[in-house]
């Protein structure tokens, strides 16, 4: 399979990339940003249409590396790649959880590569969408490519938010969320950051808060964590390769002045990541909390059919898979 | 045992090397001159007529030298000569998604892509027919009109024996159930490629990556409308085949076709997504089935209604239809039989041959339905199944000739080396073991072509530097079969294997053999090879006897006990006129030294180089030369169908897997699977256990993930990539253990039988009988997912009730 020809730009400084995505915008010119490509370039592949210029982020040096200020926070360079999270001492020190979810994502091929900042910017899915130019043919456009249908839910019109249900996959980001990470972003009019749980969108097609002009160039994740700390389990088939059908994290700490503080975050069932938490001392009891944080969380994804697991077997796991990691923090805590 | 030189020893296959640093050449790698790149237009729906086909705009574009359509061909194809339905291009009707409609030739792959693009085509869609069931029904628009039918009934085959009504009635236990099963991609590596290289002739030849060269060579012919003689096919190295490549394709006619027009070379390879497109994978299937079991008198009787979806076309189905009844009248006797099965078309792409061909499903349904009998009638699972298995030389009720039997005592053993007496009905919840059998042929004994030509020959010759060439017309798909030619060659004549060089799967050069499918290569090309050998020998121990000046040995007479067949000696039960003597290896011809040696006589212990009895054998001669065949001794009965499954020999298989279900989740893991393959005396047993753990690989990836899934209104495959059609990655391959003992059969080439496919479906029905004893719930529709066991472990909880460990009933 080949894909269409595109420009490719490889800036060697942040300044550079930034002033080439402003220079390309104002001409009107499309453009991608590419850090491992893992994702990108199997899209650009079953696209008839060029993406105009890929622009590698590779050699941006003020992207890269993980920075650990004790006490304090842990810095991820947007461009660190989940093999090197995977295996940092100072991640595998302060957030363990960070480490062991990026070593079940994909394959280590693809981990080799592919990115923290990649990951979670990471293209929603959708099994009429994620297809190639031949099997599109069959279908008519969906909203996504450019349509006006969406074949998950056929009663979607221009204007619902969201428009598209395409799901959201990264494994990080529920991890992330419950760790309370802020990230941060360039553009040439400086430097903003915002907490990570403000950032990805409802709606498959926009998905987030990165805007055109745009760069993720790091994480921050606060020390300390919660004090029980963040366990990750996800649901797929193969326990190598495949995308999270299903991700749950969950977290137990503990609320200052007294009390618990159960958090669970979701991936891989809803068109963004999901994250709740609910306060002990608010609820009575632990049993009562953990089952309001289920109730709770349930009610704020809508699981579609996504390929494999039927979607009613994925809403009947999310419970599942929180309690029994739930459980594992409670007996730690 | 008798000790070999080379045979029985683990060998590297020939090709690994040259594979494993990248440097073998698969089709794609082919670098023709100056190659015109096809594209080829498919397609967007499911069953639709076409109106029009506008190729101007593609004509005019940059780069193209031709545009083809169905109009180009006059004649269709197919692998079977009774199901020649298929056309290279849709002519007026396009049957499936992905149908190839119009073909680019052009001077890159992106003009030919872009090219493809600006055809127009305009057509009148319907709306498909995707359900079997509903291809049963009547219908004023069917999918293939020109059989004259007023459904989309393709094949029906109907088979008793016995009396099933007296059988059930005799029965223990009688139990039914129906099970269902999903289409299936083979997942082989390397998608389908062809290359076409023609000469100022206009002859072609034809690189392609196929399992039959010879089946493609006569439907080239016939499609091109050209003579054979003016066809060369070759098949490059090749990544896997599983069956997915045994017919001959579209695109090998249409590459051909566009060769032939414009006068250039051609290539194409097909996107993994156009290999989801030509399918030829598992008929997805529903089995309706029913078994009545003795605990004295074993199956009394079995009697089973199967419909197969076949898709768009008939490819192998006709043969599919019969395999699903026939194969089940082993690995135990079933003297009451009956057997129902109807093949439908359907619009979606066509189903074909894979691996375990037509006995997969089947034995799924009819070794789950032992183990429930086995409850029902309070038998242990092992202990009945070992009961049962086939005596050696003896006859089934549909007439096949059950000649070597090797699984009792690998049974046994592997009942002991898993512990299931300390096991079975004793594990803790969610935790199981179960145990399954199967049976598979080696080789089709009737060519599916109806002539009298060996089904295979292969050739050797020795020149002046005493390497030995062997020509085979079997395909090595990646299975093995050049090192297994080799080693039967290096045994004969005594020479290393370094010595040898195998050229195979070209028909310029080699003599016909049917290539690499039913599990024939090794018993059929093997046979030839080492008869080829053999005449070889001879001519060497003749020549060795010239320089020490005595006479030759003694050579027994055709069809005595030291004929090359039987080996073993046991009496032949059929004449074959073709067969040489065997020199029995009492010529004293010294495999390790490569000397002859007389072992008695005047000259005793005198030696004779193997390079001066190589030359003194040229001498007034040239180039030494032989030639060896196979051709399957007569049997089976006479009555429609008697042919199907007919095998020189039979394979048998048995398997315990052990299981750990979650019954929170539903998730299956396998831990272990033990069990004992007979496949007669292992040539390789290198080979022997990769295709054992593949077949386990593949078995369970059917048994617990693998389906292609149909937009079930478009009849688009939805999941055409490795990314969404879930094949077990290496996590999920559990711990193997699976004995192979050195069992001789009489017939097969030093003993051997097929390992290829038969090892594939028992591992499914083990696995959900170890589900069975893990958790209590019987699954009868693969695969075997989460959802449905968590679904299955629901239901069963409220109506079953559970014993001291937590396990159901039946």
């Amino acid at each position: 399979m080949r894909m269409p020809p595109f420009r490719f730009e490889r800036p060697a400084e942040l300044r550079q990339a930034l002033d080439l995505l402003r220079e390309l915008d104002g001409a009107g010119n499309g453009y991608v940003l590419s850090a491992g490509g893992t994702d990108l370039v199997p899209m650009m592949k079953s696209q008839p249409v060029s993406v105009g210029s890929l622009i590698s982020l590779t050699k941006l040096k003020a992207l890269g590396g993980i920075r650990l200020d004790p006490g304090k926070s842990l810095s991820l360079g947007a461009l660190v790649t989940l093999g090197d999270l995977s295996s940092d001492a100072a991640v595998r020190e302060t957030f363990p959880c960070i480490a062991e979810t990026a070593g079940k994502i994909a394959t280590p091929q693809i981990r080799n590569r592919a990115t923290v900042g990649g990951n979670l910017l990471v293209d929603n899915r959708c099994i009429y969408f994620n297809q190639s130019e031949q099997n599109r043919l069959a279908h008519t456009p969906c909203f996504k490519a450019g349509g006006e249908t969406c074949h998950l839910v056929p009663k979607t019109a221009r204007g619902d938010d969201p428009l598209c249900r395409a799901r959201f996959v990264s494994d990080l980001a529920p991890v992330l969320l419950l760790l309370h990470a802020t990230i941060r972003i360039a553009s040439t009019a400086g430097e903003r950051s915002l907490p990570l749980r403000d950032f990805h969108l409802p709606d498959g097609i926009s998905r987030n808060r990165l805007g055109r002009g745009e760069i993720l160039t790091r994480i921050d994740v606060p020390l300390p964590g919660p004090s029980a700390g963040v366990l990750y389990e996800k649901l797929r088939i193969r326990n190598a390769i495949d995308f999270p059908s299903l991700g749950v994290a969950v977290s137990l700490g503990r609320i200052p002045g007294g009390g618990t503080r159960f958090g669970a975050a979701l991936t891989g069932v809803h068109t963004r990541p999901v994250v709740m938490q609910v306060d002990e001392a608010a609820r009575g009891s632990r049993e009562e909390s953990v089952d309001s944080l289920i109730a709770g969380i349930s009610r704020a994804v809508t699981p579609f059919r996504q390929g494999f697991f039927p979607p009613d077997y994925l809403r009947k796991m999310i419970p599942v898979l929180i309690r029994r990691n739930m459980e594992k923090l409670l007996r730690k805590a | 045992m008798k000790e070999y030189q080379v045979i029985g020893k683990p060998v590297p296959l020939i090709a690994s090397r040259e594979k494993a640093t990248g440097k073998a050449k698969y089709t794609d790698d082919i670098r023709l001159n100056g190659a015109l790149h096809i594209k080829i237009l498919r397609s967007p729906h499911a069953c639709a007529d076409i109106r029009a086909i506008d190729a101007s705009g593609a004509l005019k574009a940059a780069g193209v030298r031709a545009v083809i359509t169905g109009r180009d061909f006059n004649h269709t194809f197919g692998v079977l000569p009774i199901s020649k339905d298929e056309p290279a291009l849709a002519r007026d009707t396009v049957r499936y998604v992905g149908e190839p409609v119009a073909a680019v030739a052009a001077d890159t792959e992106a003009q030919a892509g872009e090219a493809a693009r600006r055809i127009r085509v305009e057509y009148e869609a319907h709306d498909p027919c995707l359900d079997p069931r509903a291809a049963l029904l009547d219908t004023d628009r069917p999918i293939h009109p020109e059989l004259g039918r007023g459904n989309n009934l393709h094949k029906s085959a109907r088979q008793e024996f016995g009396d099933p009504a007296r059988g059930f009635g005799e029965a223990a236990a009688v139990v039914e159930g129906t099970f269902d099963f999903q289409p299936l991609t083979h997942g082989f590596t390397e998608p389908h490629a062809t290359q076409v290289e023609i000469d100022a002739q206009g002859s072609i030849t034809v690189y392609s990556s196929t399992q039959v060269p010879h089946y493609l060579h006569r439907a080239l012919a016939e499609v091109l409308e050209i003579p054979m003689h003016r066809i060369r096919v070759i098949k490059p190295h090749l990544g896997g085949g599983f069956g997915g490549k045994s017919d001959p394709f579209p695109h090998e006619m249409i590459a051909a076709k566009l060769a032939l027009i414009t006068g250039r070379n051609t290539r194409l390879s097909l996107t993994r997504e156009e290999v989801f497109s030509s399918n030829h994978g598992r008929h997805p299937t529903t089995i309706d089935m029913k078994l009545g079991l003795h605990p004295e008198k074993g199956i009394t009787a079995l009697s089973t209604d199967v419909l197969i979806d076949g898709g768009s076309y008939g490819s192998f189905g006709v043969v599919t239809t019969y395999y699903n009844g026939v194969l089940l009248h082993g690995p135990y006797p079933a003297p009451n039989f009956s057997f129902a099965c109807d093949r439908v078309y359907t619009n979606k792409p066509m189903c074909g041959a894979m691996r375990g061909h037509g006995g997969v499903n089947p034995r799924f349904a009819s070794e789950v339905l032992f183990d429930m009998a086995c409850a029902k009638a309070g038998l242990d699972p092992c202990e009945a199944r070992l009961k049962f298995i086939h005596e050696p030389d003896t006859v089934t009720a549909n007439g096949f000739r059950i000649t070597s039997v090797g699984l009792k005592e690998g049974l046994r053993k592997a009942m002991e080396r898993s512990a299931w007496k300390e096991k079975f009905g004793k594990l803790p919840y969610g935790k199981g073991i179960g145990v399954a059998c199967g049976f598979f042929i080696s080789g089709s004994a009737l060519p599916i072509h109806w002539n009298k030509m060996p089904q295979s020959t292969v050739r050797l010759t020795i020149d002046f530097d005493g390497g030995v060439t062997v020509y085979s017309g079997a395909s090595d798909i990646g299975q093995g079969s050049d090192t297994m030619l080799a080693q039967n060659v290096a045994e004969v004549l005594g020479v290393p294997m370094s010595m040898i060089r195998v050229i195979a799967a070209d028909t310029g050069l080699c003599p016909i053999d049917l290539g690499s499918y039913s599990s024939r290569v090794t018993f059929m090309a093997g046979n030839a090879a080492r008869n080829a050998a053999i005449r070889m020998r001879r001519i060497l121990v003749s020549a060795a006897c010239k320089l020490l000046e005595i006479g030759e040995p003694r050579y027994g007479k055709p069809g005595g006990p030291d004929s090359f067949f039987r080996q073993g000696g046991r009496k032949p039960d059929f004449d074959d006129p073709y067969l040489g003597p065997n020199p029995d290896y009492s010529d004293g011809f010294e495999a390790r030294e490569l000397t002859f040696r007389p072992s008695a006589g005047p000259r005793e212990g005198a030696g004779v180089p193997y390079l001066d009895a190589v030359r003194k054998a040229m001498d007034g001669h040239g180039a030494l030369q032989t030639q060896g065949i196979y051709v399957s001794p007569k049997m089976g009965g006479d009555f429609k169908g008697a042919g199907a499954g007919l095998s020189p020999g039979y394979s048998f298989t048995a398997f315990i897997s052990e299981v750990t279900v979650d019954p929170g989740t539903g998730f299956v893991r396998v831990d272990k699977v033990t069990g004992a393959h007979d496949c007669g005396f292992p040539l390789n047993p290198l080979s022997v256990e990769g295709q054992l753990d593949g077949s386990i690989h593949m078995g369970l990836g059917q048994a617990l993930m693998e389906a292609i899934r149909y937009d079930p209104k478009l009849g688009v495959v939805q999941n055409a990539s490795f990314l969404e059609y879930k094949m077990l990655s290496p996590f999920e391959q559990p711990e193997i253990d699976v004995g192979y003992d050195a069992n001789v059969d009489n017939e097969g080439p030093f003993g051997a039988k097929e390992v290829g496919e038969g090892a594939l479906a028992p591992v499914i029905p083990s696995v959900a009988n170890a589900i069975h004893d893990a958790v209590g719930v019987r699954l009868r529709s693969l695969p075997m997912t989460p959802d449905r066991v968590l679904a299955a472990i629901e239901a069963g909880a409220a109506v079953t009730p559970r014993n001291e460990n937590g396990k159901g009933g039946m």
